[in-house]
């Protein structure tokens, strides 16, 4: 791992992302090699920073953001996304992990909380909150199946038990570490498993996608 | 097995019955046809002068032997007419009171004569000749012709001679009460049963000209007509067209009652249309053969065609429409189809019966038969259809009624359909419109929020300012969640509510103890989720502000299926509830009841507990 992460910002509004930059450059093992306040300027520039992470605001002045983090994550699976949220709610959050962002940081969050969530994104983990997590049990666990960790025999599911139960606890508002307690793991490895789920749920929903896409009649099914 | 002995006994039983009954017919029938032998004419001579009027006593007389009757008639040839001349004994010459000639069932037109004096006729002497069945009796006062040579003058047909042309003459007193007898059996009643099928038939025939579907009733209609008319063939005296054809219709007529066994075959679903062609095939041969023969051929020709050809060939059609009743009585069972097939039997029995008196078989009877069970048959076979009929109007009754009813209730769904469908329409507009305004909310007001608590924070301002930022926040915050498309589920806004607070439990190093049931069901909508949200968030802001308290602990509890107890405590120095101002108790209070539910507080110098008990389900 390199010593310092770059980190290219995308935030259209100048006093937040003069905040963001001061932040970041304040902390030990991150700095800014990057900062634009469109896609247009993002998309022209992020190439050439080659940066360890995207942290991006969703919305801007020339659209949203979330064709461009679906681009770079195509284009580049190593890249860390987050994106900047005001809330961290599960209307745009979940939006942006389905789009392949891996975690998101508050508007609010101290420099602290913003070292924290870059810090556990580079060690693996992806932040959660307990609107994602219930969203994530929702989409990726059959509707019939919500107690399928005490089932015998549990139909296919796209969540191990393991990841259910983390899931289900985050939804009902533990912390990681509390979590970590509860069921006797390090909470870097529930962070891990955080990522694991976004991943899937970016898969699962692209895979929705092209299916819709094929039933619809929009794209062909290769021979 | 059981049921086969009960099948054999009821039919066994249908069969004596229907006997007895039929027999008790033939007693009223023929018992009381209480023929004088004393007055039987005894010599007869007979003489086949063809002249209109009597022949004189030098004409050609050949004695006729006796008992027999009118035996030496010819068995074929034209029409014949023949004069016979008779004695009587000396017991009615003697007699003083008036005086019959009688004859049952001639079978042909006669006429009675005292000398050259015409003292009746059964019908016209001439072309068209009747071929009836109806006795004749002729009074006459007896002194006036006591003397006169005794001549009876008869015309018909060469075949058809049955046995019981005897000649009677005697006391009138002797034959009054048979002829009565045999007017009402055999002349009323066969005109009343006449009158009853033609009209049963044109009913029939009716209801199947309105509903074609309904092939049976019309094939019976016409079959009971047919019938009727060869009954009322027997009983027509002077026949409106010529004899000959007159004749032919009436065999016509019995030939195509062999329409019976399409009818038997629609009246119990059978399908055999290869034995429908066959009998189409044989009625159509049949017609066209008898017209060859009242056309072309002699008289001779169409009466062995229709005796001996014709209605053996009907019989056996009878016969097959017999079988298929039997078969049904065995497999269906049931009183009905019993009963259809012993009358189906007597039918074809007497049918036989009469078949083999008309050509001249030694039978015991008098006369035709048929024409009685044959209208019990089909009396009851009307009844039958009658009955089909009704029961079938009564299924369309009902149909109609079940039919009506789930109308009322599809459109009555419909109704309720709109209606939901209207609900659904308003609160998903509702919803819409709440996302859309969530989202400036949270774009707008929210960004703006951010921003100023950012430049509060680099600009050095004020702790409250800062605070009062960071609370206006928090609130909108809350609120957005709340309201969110997906909010209204408790356990995550409370989670999400925990999140939030954490940085300020943090701030003031107080410890938060998290204890949260399952409450994965409890979906409350936005309003009621805003109002436990705001009575929870009062109760820590609360503790935080005021207790100084090291441990905050916010615990869940399900209080039975229906009930969720959130319950907020700390150990912090507590308060007196009575002069407690600033802690928005009673806010607390009034959201508790909008909830439908409790809120207790208890506070000590060892801490204070917030209880907030409510139902999920809102109070309706």
């Amino acid at each position: 791992m390199k010593e310092t992460a770059s980190v290219f910002l995308v935030e259209d509004d100048p006093v937040t992302r003069r905040h963001l930059v001061e932040t970041i450059d304040s902390l030990e093992r991150f700095c800014i090699v990057g900062e634009v306040g469109a896609l247009a300027e993002a998309r022209e520039r992020i190439e050439p920073a080659s940066p360890d992470v995207l942290l991006t605001d969703l919305k801007l002045p020339d659209g949203s953001a979330l064709a461009l983090i679906e681009e770079q994550a195509d284009l580049n699976p190593r890249l860390l996304i987050l994106v900047i949220s005001v809330f961290g709610d599960e209307e745009t959050v979940v939006r942006a992990v389905e789009a392949g962002a891996h975690g998101y940081i508050l508007k609010t969050d101290s420099s602290q909380a913003i070292d924290l969530a870059l810090q556990q994104l580079l060690d693996g983990g992806s932040p959660i909150s307990a609107s994602i997590a219930r969203h994530l049990i929702r989409r990726l666990q059959p509707a019939s199946d919500q107690s399928a960790a005490t089932q015998a025999d549990p139909p296919p599911s796209l969540l191990s038990r393991r990841e259910l139960e983390v899931l289900q606890l985050v939804a009902k508002g533990y912390s990681y570490q509390e979590i970590a307690n509860l069921i006797g793991v390090s909470s870097n490895t529930i962070g891990s498993y955080t990522k694991r789920m976004y991943t899937k749920l970016a898969v699962h929903s692209k895979s929705e996608a092209v299916f819709e896409a094929l039933r619809l009649g929009l794209v062909t099914k290769p021979e | 097995m059981r049921s086969i002995v009960v099948r054999v006994l009821s039919t066994c039983a249908a069969i004596v019955v229907t006997s007895l009954l039929v027999l008790t017919a033939f007693y009223f029938l023929d018992e009381r046809v209480d023929l004088p032998v004393e007055y039987t004419v005894r010599e007869v001579a007979y003489s086949t002068l063809h002249q209109p009027g009597p022949p004189s006593d030098d004409a050609v007389w050949t004695p006729v032997g006796l008992p027999g009757g009118p035996r030496a008639l010819p068995a074929s040839g034209p029409p014949y007419t023949a004069w016979y001349r008779f004695q009587v004994g000396d017991g009615v010459r003697d007699y003083d009171g008036p005086l019959v000639f009688y004859q049952f069932s001639p079978l042909a037109n006669v006429e009675f004569f005292a000398g050259q004096r015409r003292l009746g006729s059964g019908g016209p002497m001439r072309e068209p000749l009747p071929f009836h069945a109806r006795q004749v009796m002729f009074e006459f006062d007896s002194p006036v012709i006591r003397n006169e040579t005794w001549l009876y003058h008869r015309t018909g047909r060469p075949f058809s001679v049955p046995r019981s042309v005897q000649t009677y003459v005697g006391p009138k007193d002797r034959f009054v009460d048979t002829y009565e007898h045999v007017r009402l059996w055999g002349f009323h009643i066969p005109m009343f049963i006449v009158a009853v099928m033609l009209t049963l038939g044109v009913l029939l025939l009716l209801l199947w000209v309105f509903r074609r579907r309904e092939a049976a009733f019309g094939i019976y209609g016409l079959t009971i007509c047919l019938w009727a008319f060869h009954i009322l063939h027997g009983l027509v005296l002077t026949p409106p067209i010529p004899a000959d054809f007159w004749f032919v219709l009436d065999y016509l007529a019995l030939w195509w009652v062999l329409l019976m066994p399409l009818f038997v075959h629609r009246f119990f679903s059978v399908r055999r249309p290869r034995t429908e062609r066959a009998i189409l095939v044989s009625g159509v041969t049949g017609t066209l053969l008898l017209s060859w023969a009242a056309l072309f051929a002699s008289f001779d020709t169409l009466a062995v065609l229709s005796n001996l050809v014709w209605v053996p060939f009907t019989q056996l059609w009878g016969l097959y429409a017999l079988c298929v009743f039997a078969g049904m009585a065995w497999v269906r069972g049931g009183f009905e189809n019993v009963m259809l097939f012993v009358l189906g039997g007597l039918m074809f029995v007497v049918g036989t019966r009469d078949i083999l008196f008309l050509v001249g078989a030694d039978v015991p009877g008098l006369t035709f038969y048929v024409q009685y069970v044959a209208a019990a048959q089909m009396l009851f076979i009307v009844v039958l259809l009658a009955r089909r009929f009704v029961s079938s109007l009564g299924q369309y009754e009902s149909l109609n009624v079940e039919l009506e009813e789930r109308i009322a209730q599809k459109s009555e769904e419909l109704e309720d359909n709109y209606k939901r469908l209207a609900r659904f329409e308003r609160a998903e507009t509702l919803a819409t419109e709440r996302q859309r305004l969530m989202r400036d909310v949270h774009d707008g007001l929210g960004g703006q929020l951010v921003q100023a608590l950012v430049l509060s924070e680099r600009d050095g301002a004020s702790d409250e300012l800062r605070t009062a930022l960071d609370a206006a926040l928090q609130d909108l915050r809350m609120i957005v969640d709340s309201l969110a498309a997906s909010g209204g589920d408790l356990q995550t806004l409370l989670a999400v509510f925990r999140e939030r607070l954490q940085g300020t439990l943090d701030h003031k190093q107080i410890r938060l103890r998290w204890s949260m049931s399952d409450l994965e069901d409890a979906e409350l909508g936005g309003e009621r989720s805003l109002a436990v949200l705001r009575v929870v968030q009062e109760a820590v802001t609360n503790a935080i502000r005021h207790s100084q308290c090291e441990t905050l602990s916010i615990e869940t509890a399900r209080l039975g299926s229906r009930e969720v107890r959130i319950e907020v405590a700390d150990d912090g120095q507590g308060f007196d509830p009575g002069q407690a101002v600033g802690h928005g108790l009673g806010n607390m209070r009034v959201r508790a009841g909008q909830l439908g539910g409790r809120l207790d507080l208890e506070s000590t110098v060892e801490g204070t507990v917030v209880r907030l008990e409510f139902p999920i389900e809102p109070a309706t």
